[in-house]
């Protein structure tokens, strides 16, 4: 069970190795893919020291101290994570356009251009870290509230006070975190195709989608995943290795609550003004904006309807799905662990790559059975959501059934339940609080996605995604408004309700 | 029950031809060091693992050997491990019914209900396990394998975790309890002080193999060997040479009947001995009161061994007399050890 689950994930990825090695019938040279991926891996290096800076910031205001409105920031600064990337592209070109309202607005008022364009590598590392900046936030809090309040106050013995705690201790010993949490925003970084393809950027992941769509070759699109899959597996690695050292992050003898530091006045408004921007940055300016123009625009709301039934319906599949194949890996790698690792690696792999890798074995089935084609799509498109989510509602789902030791296991062995029985009776029901935060997260993430989506979907096939992407290109931004605002109302409550429950969480419950 | 039975890990065997029987209706004491194999012994026994030699059996019929592995949940045996593993999932009434599903639910309910109350865990049925204690966690989980009717119940260091001067209380109240029931029980510890309150019979047991089985008394003052000896508390070990049923020891010319002619070891218990005005010479090394004792370290030329005596002030460096206690009627020699 756990090897066809691995299987699963395993076999994009190879799809996508083997695509490669074929014969070229575009014509990109290497010299592209060079220029691409500098673009990418430039991309990645500004969000990521940019996420690392403003996410630790705010990690450590919010963990550590008290100031106004530090109970709403602890998880509402997780929010962007609800938004499509693609949408805070959207509304931040259209705001800072030439025509835009704030450059307008600028040289109105004050007589001068900014000439800041969004749409640029510039703008699309500003929106990007926007997007993803609360993958360190949530990495490096839960960091600072599990770290032992009795280093802490060593520290405080030993005279260390405010910020030097934070240089010399609470950093150092949360760097493991750091090193997640980027990690992770770096993988969006690269898995990203809706937000850099409309702000003109090209990035290996666009390279993929053009080389598949321009000039239909597998075989270039393949050539552009290649390092990305590379790059991928480095991530996981950095990843991984750095989770290694986390028992050192927590005090394992006993847990003692961190002594909430009062802010001074001023400082205190600093902090909820510096809260209030990335609140804003990520969510609030962006969405409000795209709210605004929604007058402009007349929708075609059986369309969306529609779109919005077929991104439901996707999302629900495919984190069912999901769901029920990395329990089966998280049950069977407990003997395995090599298969686990392999599969968290899809997590790292954009889903654009993912979708190339299983086009070869879909050019197959399309052959042997020609009327097949759009179920066919559906299935390989939650294949491609499976495979790519599968770390995602790995880790929870791991999490969850660690609460299950193995003599308990044991124990209702003893009780009479065959192998097969006591997991059903203990593990199951032990770990359904983190199958349904596994499930959810993954819901999310497949409302979000885009370039698997794009590639896989049958004909006329819309999701709200997709649907987003399609007005966007054709620059009728205010119609690529609703869709955007529609997948932020199916996530917003799933996300509120997963980030109160994960910033509300106290080591040991 | 155990016959020769042998585990192996990689290179290490951990277990070597073990046997032992365990009487109906009794409780038995599995005691050895950390690490001696006597934790895979229970394993081996509750189906968990297999065994690589010898053969294990339930009334006479074979559940593990070499090939043979009857399932755990086939044996009817209980276990109850050291962190009592009770199902987070479940309050503690379902806890205690987990293992008896077949039930009808009022024949079910009736015989957790009465295991509850026979370990005064009633008025907790409605409760999650981590609101209990830990004495309470453990009755818990007793009453749970207690529940299938087992023809063994296995404990596995049962009062490790709880706090010492509550230990001897919960010790002394659960193993009643246990032997209103009836079953027949077998108890793996560390703790010879604790092997020697239960335990009707004791098992001794020390680098996978067994040593010594029979009474804890028998077992105490007649130790088969001198790891054996140590096993069950401290051992002052000295030479002795022996001739025609006398021996020469330190103390002077003990009785020694029935035993071979040549070297010996002397096996006495710390408390075995007193301070005399004459008898075995030795050095003070340190002397610590202790209520109504005194333990004094002393060095008997490279051998330093401590002692139990009466107080009585006593300085680092001074040499005292050592004699053994009167009522020791027959001191222990064991023969010397082939090195």
């Amino acid at each position: 069970m756990a090897a066809f689950a691995g299987f699963i994930v395993m076999l994009p990825l190879a799809g996508v190795a083997i695509a490669a090695l074929g014969q070229d019938t575009a014509d990109i040279a290497g010299r592209d893919i060079a220029r691409y991926a500098m673009t990418s891996a430039g991309l990645a290096l500004v969000v990521g020291v940019l996420t690392a800076i403003t996410g630790t910031i705010a990690a450590w205001l919010v963990a550590m101290h008290r100031f106004p409105g530090r109970q709403f920031f602890a998880w509402s600064l997780a929010l962007p994570l609800a938004v499509p990337a693609f949408a805070l592209a959207y509304s931040y070109a259209d705001l800072f356009d030439v025509a835009g309202p704030l450059r307008t607005y600028f040289r109105d008022a004050l007589g001068f251009d900014p000439g800041f364009s969004m749409r640029s590598t510039g703008g699309a590392a500003f929106v990007l870290s926007a997007a993803f900046y609360p993958y360190v936030y949530l990495a490096m809090r839960s960091a600072f509230i599990n770290q032992s309040v009795n280093v802490l106050e060593a520290a405080a013995m030993l005279g260390c006070r405010g910020r030097q705690t934070l240089w010399r201790v609470a950093l150092p010993m949360a760097r493991p975190a750091l090193v997640a949490g980027v990690a992770l925003a770096v993988m969006e970084v690269l898995a990203d195709y809706g937000a850099v393809q409309f702000l003109s950027v090209q990035t290996l992941t666009t390279g993929i989608v053009r080389a598949w769509s321009v000039y239909g070759s597998t075989v270039s699109a393949a050539r552009f995943a290649l390092p990305l899959l590379a790059t991928a597996a480095v991530l996981m690695w950095l990843e991984r290795a750095s989770r290694k050292g986390r028992s050192h992050e927590t005090g394992r003898s006993r847990w003692r609550e961190i002594e909430i530091q009062p802010l001074g006045h001023a400082a205190g408004w600093l902090a909820t003004f510096y809260c209030s921007c990335l609140l804003t940055a990520g969510l609030l300016l962006p969405i409000g904006w795209l709210i605004w123009n929604l007058g402009a625009s007349s929708p075609d709301w059986g369309r969306l309807a529609h779109a919005m039934q077929n991104s439901a319906l996707l999302g629900a599949a495919g984190a069912a799905l999901t769901v029920l194949l990395a329990t089966m890996l998280a049950l069977g790698t407990r003997r395995l662990p090599f298969v686990a690792r392999l599969a968290s690696l899809g997590y790292a792999t954009p889903g654009a790559v993912m979708a190339i890798g299983l086009l070869a074995p879909a050019g197959v089935i399309w052959t042997i059975t020609p009327g097949s084609g759009a179920a066919v799509a559906i299935v390989l498109l939650l294949l491609a959501y499976s495979a790519r989510l599968m770390a995602a509602a790995l880790e929870p789902i791991d999490a969850g059934l660690a609460r299950v030791t193995p003599s308990m296991i044991f124990a209702a062995r003893t009780l009479g339940r065959t192998e097969t029985a006591a997991s059903i009776a203990v593990d199951l029901p032990v770990a359904r609080g983190a199958m349904l935060t596994a499930g959810l997260i993954v819901f999310v993430d497949i409302l979000k996605e885009l370039p698997a989506t794009l590639i896989l979907r049958p004909f006329n096939f819309d999701t709200l995604a997709v649907l987003a992407n399609n007005f966007a290109i054709d620059e009728r931004l205010s119609q690529a408004g609703p869709p955007s605002l529609l997948i932020l109302a199916l996530s917003l409550p799933t996300v509120i309700w997963l980030t109160r429950r994960i910033a509300l969480a106290r080591p040991g419950t | 029950m155990l016959r020769d039975v042998s585990r192996r890990y990689a290179a290490r065997e951990v277990v070597k031809k073990a046997g032992f029987a365990l009487h109906p209706g009794r409780i038995t004491c599995l005691l050895g060091p950390s690490g001696c194999g006597k934790s895979t012994i229970l394993r081996m026994i509750a189906g968990l693992e297999p065994v690589d030699g010898g053969s294990i059996t339930i009334h006479h019929d074979v559940v593990s050997a070499p090939g043979v592995l009857v399932a755990p949940e086939q044996r009817g045996i209980g276990l109850v491990f050291q962190d009592n593993a009770l199902f987070p999932h479940l309050n503690v009434r379902d806890n205690v019914g987990f293992g008896i599903q077949s039930l009808k639910p009022d024949a079910r309910n009736a015989l957790v209900q009465e295991l509850l109350a026979r370990f005064h865990i009633g008025h907790l049925a409605a409760e999650w396990p981590h609101t209990l204690s830990g004495g309470e966690q453990q009755r818990v989980a007793i009453a749970r394998a207690l529940a299938r009717k087992p023809v063994l119940l296995l404990l596995d260091e049962p009062f490790s975790n709880l706090d010492g001067h509550l230990r001897a209380t919960i010790r002394q109240a659960l193993m009643a309890d246990l032997r209103d029931v009836g079953t027949t029980v077998l108890v793996v510890t560390h703790d010879p002080e604790e092997a020697m309150t239960i335990a009707d019979d004791l098992i001794l047991m020390a680098d996978g193999r067994v040593l010594q089985t029979g009474a804890p008394s028998e077992c105490y003052d007649n130790p088969v060997s001198l790891t054996a000896a140590q096993l069950l508390g401290e051992a002052i070990c000295l030479p002795a040479h022996i001739k025609d049923q006398f021996a020469d020891t330190p103390f002077g010319v003990l009785p020694a009947p029935g035993q071979t002619d040549g070297n010996a070891l002397l096996i006495v218990r710390p408390k075995d001995v007193i301070l005399a005005d004459e008898g075995m010479p030795v050095t003070v090394l340190s002397a610590r009161r202790f209520g109504r004792e005194t333990v004094v370290a002393v060095a008997r030329d490279a051998e330093e061994f401590a002692i139990q005596t009466r107080p009585a002030e006593l300085a680092a460096g001074q040499v005292i007399h050592l004699q053994l206690h009167p009522d020791i009627a027959l001191p222990r020699f064991l023969p010397c050890p082939p090195d």
